[in-house]
């Protein structure tokens, strides 16, 4: 099933389903109405005019972006979870992040479409996850805009 | 999430494992570990570029009360034990360990003031705060019971997490399970941290009671 999918991911994800690492969950949306979403990013990430490819990476591919960050040295590479772009329909999900210490924080909001990816959403806790294929962290940005900044 | 093996830190040569991530960004930024000896701390990655945290070493309870919304985030870590900033360094053997003291942290390193952790309702939260629900329960001051609320009748609220008069509880005994169910009658909030409440037996009112019989 999604065979014809496995090739349009992001690398990561691409060797990790043809490695058979694991398999698209069944309840994945290919074709969907976009989705207005929420996400929790660095400052860093925010450049002038447009956001870091690396806004909307996956846990996985931060990790290979930045190999010498301790922080991702029990990250699970067999989760699919890990593969995804984390986002949240409610805004209010995001309230918790807010109110943590970080140097640099913001919040961003736009739509995910389905010509740059699949997605699986938690309609109970509003999370989605948006598995993306190659080639379009770039232009996902020209559809986000940040909503709420902090750099200290 | 399942406990993750793979060491995170070390911290006064005890070995923390990622346990729980509380509050995931692009990556988790507030997460609960726990050591080899089952104590639990809560840590702040604090800054992406310069993987430094914060981490405080709290009870079972305070982690509760915090994720219950009954303290603050920020009151959780005034509350720890102990408190160190860790610099990550390549290797866990690598890391810097500067231990402070509460009032000797930044303000810009600790959660707002008032700000209350939100859980959402029915995500794996809820598990995990359930995991950390057991009360100790004591006849004549001897420890007699531990009792887990895994069986309250309702938690869709998670104010409701904590026993509260009327309730009805599972208990066991030398923790094995015993087929007897009791009502919580008195709801001492302001006890210690062990959360001590006085039971009574469901239908005999007698205030404690095995299967052998009445102690």
């Amino acid at each position: 099933m999604y065979d014809d999918l496995i090739d349009k991911f992001h690398d990561r994800l691409r060797i990790a389903l043809k490695n058979k690492i694991f398999n698209l969950p069944t309840d994945i949306k290919v074709e969907y109405a976009p989705i207005s979403a929420y996400r929790a990013v660095d400052v860093n990430d925010i450049a002038e005019g447009g956001f870091n490819p690396e806004a909307f990476y996956s846990q996985v591919e931060l990790k290979y972006a930045h190999p010498n960050m301790r922080r991702f040295v029990d990250l699970d590479e067999n989760d699919i979870e890990n593969y995804s772009c984390s986002l949240y329909t409610d805004i209010d999900k995001l309230n918790n992040y807010m109110h943590l210490p970080r140097k640099s924080k913001a919040v961003i909001f736009g739509k995910i479409i389905s010509e740059e990816g699949v997605t699986k959403e938690n309609f109970q806790t509003t999370h989605v996850h948006w598995w993306l294929f190659q080639g379009v962290h770039e232009q996902i940005g020209d559809r986000f805009e940040v909503i709420s900044y902090e750099k200290k | 999430m399942k406990k993750n093996k793979i060491p995170l830190f070390k911290i006064n040569e005890h070995v923390l494992f990622r346990e729980q991530n509380l509050v995931v960004g692009q990556i988790p930024i507030f997460f609960v570990c726990i050591d080899d000896t089952n104590q639990r701390y809560l840590v702040i990655d604090l800054d992406f570029d310069t993987d430094k945290y914060l981490i405080a070493q709290v009870s079972n309870g305070i982690i509760f009360d915090m994720l219950s919304a009954k303290i603050t985030m920020r009151e959780a870590f005034s509350k720890a034990k102990q408190i160190c900033y860790l610099f990550a360094g390549e290797t866990m053997e690598e890391d810097e360990v500067c231990e402070v003291v509460y009032s000797e942290i930044d303000d810009e390193d600790l959660p707002d003031n008032d700000a209350y952790f939100s859980v959402s309702t029915y995500s794996e939260l809820l598990e995990y705060m359930k995991s950390l629900c057991i009360y100790e329960v004591k006849l004549n001051k001897r420890k007699i019971y531990s009792i887990s609320n895994l069986h309250l009748r309702s938690f869709i609220d998670v104010m409701d997490f904590m026993p509260i008069r009327g309730e009805i509880a599972e208990a066991s005994h030398k923790n094995k399970p015993i087929d007897t169910f009791f009502i919580v009658t008195e709801n001492n909030r302001n006890c210690d941290s062990e959360n001590i409440y006085n039971i009574r037996r469901k239908t005999t009112r007698i205030n404690c009671f095995t299967k052998e019989g009445v102690l």
